[in-house]
């Protein structure tokens, strides 16, 4: 044990100074999550907010019209009502910003209400930018109205607006609010999770396998007594840190940007709280270490087949695309966790934590789960050994 | 002391080029190695010389159990390897020219770390340590990282790394490979310095200058096989006349 100890720390040490290691196990969990949610939602909320406080500037072309909508308009806050030049061409009027819209009634708007016709107005705005966003603010005015004259006629022909609406429907969803962002998370968060585990294991096993062959430091370390299996299992237990490492430390970043996002956008923390109990974290957690134990041992592997650090690189880089395939179907809805898809690896992960997330954790196919990664990790180490044991490999003679 | 006994060497090799099956390349074999027998005595130094390919550094990776021999039996300090390897490699030490030192650590960490390896107890892994810093005069440079140090520094740290386990076997692979003369003569005063103090040492080169500084014993090898084995003295006196050079040469064309 003395010896996985001295090879832990020693490994340990040289990792954390080994500035990719560091990069693909801080830098990255750390900025790119908080970047992604917290930057980029930040953001989008500010830029939706000033959207909606901004003053819409409404032109309206001559000759001045005069109808109730434009009453209605001019009295709504946060719109400002104004009469373009005369000739004035309202496409161009738009497009040089001097107004946000521009509303063109037809002569006879007024005249086609009052005998229960259709008014018709042209809206002239620009769709790119917060544009959408201004278009909606103006259309609300204008629904209003429209819905006030709508009641308006059926009542003034003696009916209820039941008239109108002669089946109504009221959903009552079985799925708690748990269970509903339980499966949206839940499928999210090990996607997340597997990733940085992967990239953060990958520079380490690289470094600690095809690194050391590279650099004639594992002929050295081999020809000490130290028993091979010990100095694979030091080696083994830097590698599955630095992909735990990695991966808490992403999702501790992305919980920090959702609580921080959520505080902006209402009672998204506390809906995912029930989420969070003890029970749930170590569930999936325990799947989490088991899937970075897989991960480690199956690329360390690699990584001493492997005759440099470059052909490590070249070996283990597109397996990053094998394992976002089986998580990305993972996130597919109508995919379940059954006795079947427990064996796949990483896909099998994805679907536990919806289950654990969700509340519904079904223990015959989650006990596969656990079992089939058990089995996988430690063929993974076994592949190690038998890799780091070969002269063949060793010396790729 | 290291007893080599009819060792052989057969490599399979994946032949790239032609007659692949179903894609799959046939391994063909190569003797790396043939019927190799030599004696390296403690307080003397073998000198293991020979051209590039010669087997020399097979001959010394099958001493340090690295690669295990086709045919034979090799005894490190009275070990079978075939039967104890790790006990064998307990009492060996293996300095190669690249140093095989870790670049992100310091020589005092290094140091320490193969202490450890070797399962040395931490006490005497200290006082071993500063001795060694001591002698190499590594003490100005054994905080600093190795990655930042010169050739010669680098190969002053590997060496006292080879000795942290205190080694009755020290095997010294092309050793001086690319460095100065300055580097090279610290480590051949370090060689000698083992031999004096009782060590078994085994030195392959390249270099005939050091072959007539440093030996005590020689063999030659080529084409994995062994063409002379015997006292530095005895193969002066055969080719006295000739320079260590012509000698080497003509031992290698009768062996043709």
């Amino acid at each position: 044990m003395n010896i996985v100890w001295s090879v832990f720390k020693k490994e340990g040490l040289d990792t954390l100074r080994d500035r990719r290691a560091i990069i693909a196990m801080i830098i990255i969990p750390m900025v790119l999550f908080p970047v992604l949610f917290g930057g980029i939602g930040f953001f989008a909320i500010k830029e939706v907010r000033k959207a909606q406080e901004k003053l819409v500037r409404i032109g309206l072309v001559q000759p001045a019209p005069d109808n109730a909508l434009i009453d209605k308009l001019k009295a709504k806050e946060g719109l400002e009502v104004s009469l373009l030049e005369s000739g004035a061409d309202p496409m161009k009027e738009v497009e040089n910003s001097k107004v946000d819209a521009v509303i063109v009634f037809q002569s006879d708007f007024a005249e086609q209400l009052a005998a229960k016709g259709a008014g018709k107005m042209t809206l002239y705005y620009r769709s790119t930018g917060n544009g959408r966003i201004l278009r909606g603010r103006i259309m609300n005015v204008v629904d209003d109205y429209r819905k006030e004259v709508r009641e308006s006629r059926i009542r003034g022909l003696g009916y209820t607006l039941d008239f109108i609406n002669p089946v109504q429907v009221e959903f009552e969803d079985s799925a708690t609010e748990q269970e509903q962002i339980g499966e949206a998370i839940g499928g999210f968060i090990p996607y997340i999770f597997i990733i940085l585990a992967f990239t953060g294991a990958m520079y380490p096993a690289i470094d600690l396998g095809a690194g050391e062959k590279e650099r004639g430091t594992l002929e050295t370390l081999l020809t000490s007594s130290a028993p091979l299996i010990q100095i694979l299992m030091g080696k083994l237990l830097v590698t599955i840190c630095s992909g735990l490492f990695a991966a808490s430390l992403s999702l501790t970043s992305m919980a920090i940007a959702l609580f921080s996002m959520g505080s902006m956008m209402g009672d998204f923390p506390s809906s995912i709280g029930p989420m969070l109990q003890p029970m749930n974290i170590v569930l999936f957690f325990s799947l989490l270490l088991l899937l970075t134990i897989f991960f480690a041992s199956f690329l360390l592997a690699l990584s001493f087949f492997a005759k440099s650090f470059k052909e490590a690189q070249s070996i283990i880089s597109p397996l990053m695309a094998a394992i976002l395939f089986p998580l990305l179907f993972g996130m597919m809805p109508w995919v379940k966790l059954t006795y079947v898809t427990a064996l796949v690896p990483i896909l099998n992960i994805s679907l536990a934590s919806k289950a654990i997330f969700s509340g519904n954790v079904d223990w015959g196919p989650t006990a596969i789960v656990y079992v089939s990664l058990a089995v996988l990790a430690s063929l993974g180490f076994m592949a190690c050994t038998r890799f780091v044991g070969r002269e063949s490999i060793l010396f790729r003679i | 002391m290291i007893e080599l006994k009819g060792i052989s060497k057969i490599f399979k090799k994946a032949e790239a080029k032609k007659g692949k099956v179903y894609g799959i390349a046939p391994k063909i074999s190569l003797k790396a190695l043939d019927q190799v027998s030599f004696t390296c005595r403690p307080g003397r130094i073998y000198t293991l010389i020979g051209p590039n390919g010669a087997g020399k550094t097979t001959a010394l990776r099958i001493i340090a159990s690295m690669l295990k021999p086709s045919e034979g039996t090799v005894r490190v300090a009275g070990i079978d390897i075939n039967k104890d390897a790790r006990q064998a490699r307990a009492k060996l030490g293996f300095l190669t020219g690249s140093t095989g030192l870790y670049d992100r650590l310091t020589p005092r960490e290094t140091l320490k770390y193969f202490g450890a390896l070797h399962m040395v107890d931490p006490k005497t892994i200290r006082s071993r340590m500063g001795d060694l810093i001591d002698r190499l005069a590594i003490s100005e440079f054994a905080d600093r990282r190795v990655g930042k140090l010169s050739t010669g520094q680098k190969q002053r740290v590997s060496i006292a790394r080879t000795l942290m386990h205190d080694p009755e076997v020290i095997i010294f692979d092309e050793p001086t490979n690319g460095l100065d003369v300055l580097t090279s003569r610290t480590i051949t005063e370090w060689i000698r310095e083992c031999r004096n103090t009782g060590k078994t040492v085994i030195f392959s080169t390249h270099i005939m200058g050091e072959v007539s500084l440093l030996s005590d014993d020689l063999g030659i090898i080529h084409k994995g096989k062994l063409c002379y084995d015997g006292s530095f003295a005895d193969f002066k006196a055969r080719f006295g006349h000739h320079s260590l050079e012509s000698a080497f040469i003509s031992i290698l064309e009768g062996a043709e």
